[in-house]
């Protein structure tokens, strides 16, 4: 076996040091102490006892009704230092691989989206372990909820390659739940906008039965241009894109009209070659086809759009 | 009901007081914060002598059952084996485990006369939430309440229009949470203003957060804990003046009951030599240090709190971009200084944990 890696050396602590400061000993705990006070932490947390999920993670203290993972991380950064931090981190990539449907979703949800708050990677890593194992998803409950946990943090910190080779496995569990498929599939997006629409067919097909005006397709155009921007919106919904384009169109004119005037001035006049684009403008021009071009026109900016809510820069 | 056979005098605690250290340890800070709200109330009458006695036989009880503490004899211990933290994780889960029973104590008197014309009692009120309150709120079909944090504004102006439809909204859904209580500020002068600001940008997140307008409302309101969600402000149909009018709202000043062991809350006047509201009301107090010192002792907003108010209520909500780190947040070191100067805030600044639960011990026979 080979030796452990420095971080891993322990000095443990006088009697004095754990007297003075349960949160100072904390500093000393290994990998497995972390796992143990994470999973215990978690199970608490869940408790319908408003008393018990105040006592969740003694001893650090946290609000009952309020505090999430979030909340927590940001306790623990101030507690401990950056070592004991990476040994939690350790301990919480074994708490989520050594997970099994038996356990429930519950708990495991809240040490998943602490896993998108800390710094290294090894407990999103541990994300691909923990599915490799047979799951019947279908009669899990919450199965829905742990794929909302498991899409956000996917989506928050892995590129979108790493979501494509876990894709595979990750599929049956994103088919419970519409909303963690769009988070998925807007995130490949941030690469290859054009893809949207098929990934949405292949992740949530489910969805394709619903009207493009339900508030699912809203948060599908919502988070395509989070991610995307209003340039991958218009790739998005180039017709060329197949045969599941036009209701991400409609969708996109229902809930974000002016991104969608947006996308539609930009398909008509691509600068690319100005010839061929004026040429396809007057043939539409010809066929009465422009619809709102002129007041779209008047209102559109080519540089920056100010009521658009892209967030690429800062995502980058 | 007060323990006629207390396990020890409260006083024992100061064995386990390693003071001194420089800056203070967070959570002796934080006690000292807290012990001192809790002296200044009994001794200007804002909680009844039986309650605040009630509280720290409870609170003695648990710290006594604590494993380093032995008991030494009748009516003492020894608890020179704990830690100060760990008194305060127990001060901070009694707080939380009262539910209900402890809140709203304050036996001050609101009035509504003699409001300055800066600070009107018919202001609608209002209160500062992030993004987390939509889950309490809304039902789980709307997608966005699914995901604990929020991505753009778009997404928090889409909760806030769901907040419309009544089919979306939550059976029983309140403003404030159940056993708990809501925390309310006028939506006058500077917080009114910057209210209004944001609302005329209509969600735009960069324009907000260049103009800071969430994080100058969360400094002066003291939310210490609200960083790097989006922040809304929920505005009642209610006003001050009108709801203490109505007995069944249940209006109060808030004491440390109320607060629950948040880590910036100060009962107020404080120190004692303050200046009272001239409403009865409390006082938040002011996370940017070059505000605070600008307009001491009276920084920070007045405050109530009432138990949670219908969903009807809301009048409307606006959103106010995303919070940043509040001052002094987030360096271990730097947090502890600002903890410190709260608690120097709250205490008086020459005024030490010992001679605060000394004076507790004394006020309480405890």
């Amino acid at each position: 076996m080979d030796p452990l890696p420095d971080r891993f050396k322990i000095a443990r602590p006088t009697r004095a040091e754990r007297r003075a400061s349960p949160i100072a000993a904390m500093a000393y705990w290994d990998a497995e102490g972390w796992a143990g006070w994470l999973m215990d932490g978690a199970r608490l947390s869940q408790s319908t006892d408003r008393g018990e999920r105040a006592s969740a993670f003694a001893p650090l203290t946290r609000h009952p009704d309020l505090d999430g993972p979030k909340e927590l991380f940001n306790e623990l950064k101030a507690s401990v230092p950056a070592e004991a931090l990476m040994r939690m981190e350790e301990g919480l990539a074994q708490c989520i691989a050594g997970w099994s449907s038996d356990d429930g979703a519950g708990p495991i949800r809240f040490l998943i989206e602490l896993a998108g708050d800390v710094e290294g990677p090894a407990p999103r890593a541990a994300v691909k372990p923990m599915l490799l194992k047979p799951h019947n998803f279908r009669t899990l409950k919450d199965a829905d909820k742990l794929a909302d946990s498991i899409a956000f943090v996917l989506c928050k910190r892995a590129s979108p390659r790493a979501i494509r080779d876990l894709l595979p496995l990750l599929a049956p569990l994103l088919a419970t739940s519409p909303s963690a498929a769009i988070l998925v599939a807007a995130r490949e997006a941030s690469d290859d906008p054009g893809i949207f629409a098929a990934q949405l067919r292949q992740l949530s097909p489910r969805l394709f039965d619903l009207p493009p005006e339900d508030r699912l397709w809203r948060f599908a155009v919502n988070k395509l241009i989070e991610r995307a921007g209003v340039e991958g919106a218009v790739k998005a919904v180039d017709p060329s894109r197949g045969p599941d384009v036009p209701r991400l169109k409609r969708a996109l004119e229902i809930h974000r009209p002016h991104e969608a005037r947006t996308a539609m001035i930009r398909q008509w006049i691509d600068l690319s070659d100005v010839r061929k684009d004026m040429d396809r403008l007057d043939k539409q021009m010809e066929a009465d086809a422009l619809g709102d071009i002129l007041p779209a026109l008047a209102t559109a900016s080519f540089t920056h759009d100010e009521r658009s809510t892209d967030q690429r820069r800062l995502l980058n | 009901m007060a323990d006629a056979t207390p396990t020890m005098q409260l006083a024992d605690i100061l064995a386990c007081f390693d003071l001194g250290g420089s800056p203070p340890k967070l959570r002796e800070s934080l006690l000292r914060a807290y012990l001192a709200g809790l002296l200044h109330a009994v001794k200007m009458g804002h909680v009844d002598n039986a309650v605040a006695k009630d509280f720290i036989e409870s609170a003695k009880r648990q710290w006594s059952a604590l494993p380093p503490v032995k008991p030494v004899h009748p009516g003492h211990a020894d608890f020179s084996g704990l830690g100060i933290e760990t008194l305060w994780g127990e001060f901070h889960s009694l707080l939380h485990s009262f539910d209900g029973r402890m809140y709203l104590q304050h036996c001050g008197m609101l009035d509504a006369r003699g409001a300055p014309p800066e600070d009107p009692a018919d202001a609608p009120l209002v209160t500062i939430l992030d993004d987390s309150v939509f889950k309490f709120w809304l039902r789980d079909d709307v997608p966005e309440v699914r995901f604990d944090e929020k991505g753009a504004a778009q997404d928090i102006l889409d909760l806030i229009r769901a907040c419309k439809e009544r089919e979306l909204v939550k059976d029983g859904a309140m403003v404030g949470r159940p056993n708990s209580v809501v925390w309310l500020t006028p939506k006058s002068g500077t917080i009114g203003k910057l209210i209004d600001r944001a609302e005329s940008m209509a969600g735009r997140e960069g324009d907000l957060e260049n103009m800071g307008i969430a994080d100058t409302i969360r400094n002066r309101l003291g939310l210490w804990q609200k960083s790097s969600r989006h922040g809304v402000a929920v505005i009642l149909k209610r006003s001050y003046s009108d709801l203490i009018r109505e007995a069944a709202a249940k209006v109060k000043a808030p004491t440390i009951f109320d607060a629950e062991g948040y880590e910036r809350f100060r009962h107020w006047p404080s120190p004692a030599d303050a200046p009272p509201d001239r409403l009865g009301r409390g006082r938040t107090y002011e996370l940017d240090p070059a505000i605070r010192v600008r307009e001491r002792p009276s920084d920070g907003a007045p405050e109530i709190v009432a138990p949670a108010r219908p969903f009807d209520e809301i009048a409307s909500i606006v959103y106010l971009g995303r919070f940043g780190t509040p001052p002094g947040k987030g360096e271990s070191v730097a947090e502890q200084e600002s903890c410190a100067e709260f608690a120097d805030a709250v205490a008086g600044a020459n005024v030490s944990l010992a001679e605060i639960v000394r004076g507790l011990g004394s006020v309480l026979k405890a």
